[in-house]
């Protein structure tokens, strides 16, 4: 009996002392991830000690999706999300569930990210250009996606209307590859990375990037309104992401040609860091490296303009823009 | 010889009766006909009370109005009626389908010694595949249309109908099948004769199972490109984070299984009525 | 026509349950197989009805079998054996189906043994809705209906309550007192045994020989009175010293096992 009540006492002394020694310590954040390249300053600034140095004690939490990082930080599991817009996260943030902070990727021209693909027949009938997919039948992963939307800039840019597209969703990226593979779509929208087998094992024919047709703010850092009570923790945040975020644009995105890192003694250390976050070989890094501002900041007219499109759409709730969700306390705009 | 119990001198007719104590109370719960759906408007209550005081988020629970104000939307706007016809379409068929395979492939397992050691083996490397991890495939052999989605409900369907099959025939009482061989019936005739409506019960409680596999792979099937549908419609309302949405696309699917539950019901008094 | 076993073995896997076993039922004759129980009497009947091939020796028919009869050799099982999903009419009916018989020859054919079983009433009943022994007259309805030569009775009596049994004794005896049935009885009540067979055929414990044939010392029309009585039963006690014995050796190897 007595062993145990000394056991529960030095079980709650440790605790306490944990506590306290917490309290001295570094701000806790836990923030929710991709393992994709679009997050590089992130996977940096944990590696390289930036969040240490502004005094965060950050923990990475990995998903396989960017709805469920939205959702997990709308829950609380995470307090700060970073990922790409959709439909499901406008949806949380009308409900004032979640308020952008800060910039992350963009489709930029010269930075491939994702791309348009033609099937090989439809190719050989004659669609050659992004222009060409007017009235095709394209496979996207759901509707209301990055996909689906990069795909109504484009009827925007050439003057087609979204109607005359036949936009089949299929769910996964992997299912889209297949659809395309398999002849049963006449193209899709594909990130870089799923596309590099598809292209090198001669399924599908690249007819060029989002970026060079339609650049768009593309993810962003987003947390919880609790979250944004504390101040401290959420400028720490950002400050430590800005400094990732010039270190990767200048070392990595300055070196890049015809979408390519070359692999050298500046840019190797930041790409293995990268390619050991992302689970990536080296060689598919440096063809696969997202524009990010080097200040952090965000496209706020474009993510307003995404706003509008969906809701127009009828994939998000009418009734709030970009002033509503955006944090403007901490987000440096265009 | 058994001992004679020794005999009482004399019976104290005299003393008082008591009556002997009734100790067989309980252990036999009855079911109660409202029961069941008073406890059902309770919960939906609470919910809806929960909802309205704001004591959950509406988008983590939205409330049963919301949800029933998202079907009657769906239901004047028309698109419940595309969703359910396209949904029912693929359901039936595939089911029709993987049910008619099904149970061709069950009837030989259950007759052949060939078709049992080669088909129980395939059945049972197939059987655990999750069907949603073979859409990629699909698509490729079968493209995006409605026969992928066909085949993902057929699928599913046939191998819980074709186990459930041969189940039944192995359960059909040997002495029946002798007793037909005795008086010289034929094969065949044994089979339409005997094993089939020996079989029946079992086929008709995979119906249900298989009813119900074909609607949680209706969701699974309108993965494929799907435009109109239940399962699409779920899926659409998850993506975009619309709760309310997605729930009311669940209480149709549900709604649709009751119905299918009833419906087999209303089968088996019919068929088996003789049980 | 008769009914011959000749030299008739069989072997389950190792366990030897008959040995060599052969005796002949003549045209009407009603023969009852007896034994302990374990001693293959039901292996043996299956042997004769062709629904088991016997390891060494075999079932002979020898004759032709009467006119119009459907199935020579039919069975009245022990748990019946009926539709439970057909009515008391279309079990009858079922053994009818695939013969050369006509509509309405099957409905006199149904009819007749219906009513030769007292089950008119009953003809639109399920077997879950009848007693024991009147599930047992379907079973006999439906023998019946294809007019047997020999019947080929496994235990019919043992599922049923004492006095159902009677009545249905009673029912036998009256259906095979004419001779135009044979029957071949297994049973392990030497009480049926006596009061319906013409010749007993007592079995050893297993493996399966044949210990005695016995010939009942009078006609089957005669038992019914009651100096016959005494008689009975005293054939029923000599079998019974043929056999206790070997029942309780039975019965023990039974228990070890």
């Amino acid at each position: 009996m007595r062993g145990i009540a000394r056991a529960a006492l030095a079980c709650v002394l440790m605790v306490a002392s944990g506590v306290i020694a917490r309290a001295d310590d570094a701000l806790k954040a836990r923030i929710g991830v991709l393992r994709l390249s679009s997050s590089a300053p992130v996977f940096i600034a944990q590696d390289k000690g930036y969040f240490r140095d502004a005094g965060l004690n950050v923990e990475l939490k990995f998903f396989d999706a960017a709805q469920p990082i939205a959702v997990a930080t709308t829950a609380g599991d995470v307090d700060f999300g970073i990922t790409a817009f959709t439909a499901g996260l406008y949806n949380l943030a009308g409900k004032g569930t979640l308020k952008v902070i800060g910039g992350m990727s963009r489709e930029k021209a010269g930075y491939p990210l994702i791309g348009y693909f033609a099937s090989n027949n439809a190719y050989a009938a004659g669609l050659r250009t992004p222009k060409d997919l007017a009235g095709k039948r394209i496979a996207v992963t759901q509707v209301g996606s990055s996909f689906h939307y990069s795909l109504g800039l484009l009827a925007d840019k050439y003057g087609f209307k979204l109607s005359d597209v036949k936009i089949v969703p299929l769910q996964s990226l992997s299912n889209a590859a297949a659809a395309l593979k398999g002849e049963t779509v006449d193209a899709a929208l594909l990130p870089v990375s799923t596309a590099r087998k598809l292209m090198d094992d001669g399924g599908a024919k690249l007819l060029g990037w989002v970026g060079d047709e339609t650049p768009w703010q593309l993810g962003a850092v987003f947390a919880s309104p609790k979250t944004l009570t504390n101040t401290a923790m959420v400028t720490r945040l950002l400050a430590a992401l800005d400094r990732a975020d010039r270190e990767y644009h200048d070392v990595i995105l300055a070196a890049m040609k015809d979408g390519t890192v070359p692999i050298n003694e500046q840019t190797k250390p930041l790409l293995e860091i990268i390619a050991k976050y992302t689970n990536l070989p080296l060689e598919q890094v440096v063809g696969n490296c997202a524009y990010i501002d080097p200040d952090g900041k965000l496209d706020v007219k474009n993510v307003d303009n995404q706003i509008k499109w969906l809701q127009a759409q009828g994939f998000v709730d009418k009734g709030f823009d970009a002033e509503a969700i955006v944090a403007k306390d901490f987000v440096k705009a265009d | 010889m058994l001992d004679r119990a020794p005999q009482r001198a004399k019976d104290d007719v005299s003393a008082e009766t008591r009556p002997v104590a009734f100790r067989g109370a309980g252990f036999v719960p009855g079911a109660s006909r409202f029961g069941g759906w008073i406890a059902l408007a309770v919960v939906i209550a609470l919910w809806q009370l929960a909802g309205t005081a704001r004591l959950v988020n509406p988008l983590f629970l939205p409330t049963p109005l919301a949800i029933c104000r998202a079907i009657y939307q769906l239901a004047m706007s028309g698109a419940l009626w595309q969703h359910l016809g396209y949904s029912l379409m693929r359901i039936g068929i595939g089911w029709l389908l993987g049910t008619a395979f099904g149970i061709a492939v069950g009837f030989a397992i259950g007759l052949s010694t060939l078709a049992r050691s080669v088909g129980i083996t395939f059945i049972s490397a197939l059987f655990p595949i999750p069907k949603i991890a073979l859409l990629p495939l699909l698509i490729l052999w079968l493209g995006i249309g409605e026969e992928p989605k066909i085949a993902t409900i057929a699928l599913g369907v046939f191998f819980s109908t074709a186990i459930s099959v041969y189940s039944g025939v192995d359960a059909v009482p040997r002495n029946l099948i002798r007793m037909a061989q005795s008086f010289n019936v034929p094969f065949a005739a044994i089979v339409r004769r005997v094993i089939w409506p020996g079989a029946l019960p079992s086929i008709l409680a995979g119906f249900r199972i298989t009813a119900s596999v074909a609607l949680l792979l209706v969701v699974s099937a309108e993965m494929i490109g799907a435009e109109y549908g239940i399962g699409a419609f779920v899926l659409q309302a998850g993506n975009l984070m619309q709760t309310d949405q997605l729930l009311a696309g669940v209480v149709i699917l549900s709604l649709f299984g009751l119905a299918i539950g009833k419906l087999i019901g209303l089968l088996e008094t019919r068929l088996l009525h003789w049980r | 026509m008769d009914l011959i076993a000749d030299h008739i073995s069989h072997c389950f896997g190792a366990l030897e349950v008959l040995d060599d076993v052969s005796f002949t039922v003549r045209a009407g004759e009603v023969v009852a197989i007896v034994g302990p129980s374990g001693c293959g009497k039901s292996t043996l009947l299956s042997i004769l009805g062709g629904l088991l091939q016997s390891s060494a020796g075999q079932a002979e028919l020898r004759g032709a079998p009467p006119a119009g009869s459907l199935n020579p050799l039919t069975f009245v099982f022990q748990d019946f054996a009926l539709l439970p999903w057909s009515t008391v009419e279309a079990n009858v009916e079922f053994p009818l189906l695939h013969t050369p018989l006509s509509a309405a020859e099957c409905r006199a054919q149904v009819d007749d043994a219906l009513r030769r079983t007292g089950l008119t009433d009953f003809r639109a009943t399920y077997p879950k809705q009848l007693s024991g022994g009147m599930r047992q007259r379907v079973g006999i309805a439906r023998a019946l209906a294809v007019r047997p030569a020999i019947l080929l009775m496994d235990e019919p009596l043992s599922a049923l309550d004492s006095q159902t049994r009677e009545l249905l004794m009673e029912d036998f005896i009256r259906l095979l007192a004419d001779g135009a049935m044979g029957a071949v009885y297994v049973t392990h009540n030497l009480e049926e045994a006596v009061r319906l067979a013409d010749r007993i055929v007592v079995l050893s414990r297993r493996p399966g020989r044949v210990r005695e044939v016995v010939t009942m010392p009078m006609t089957r029309s005669e038992r019914g009175s009651a100096e016959w009585r005494g008689k009975l039963l005293a054939v029923q006690n000599d079998l019974w010293s043929l056999i206790r014995n070997e029942a309780i050796d039975a019965e023990r190897e039974v228990q070890d096992a």
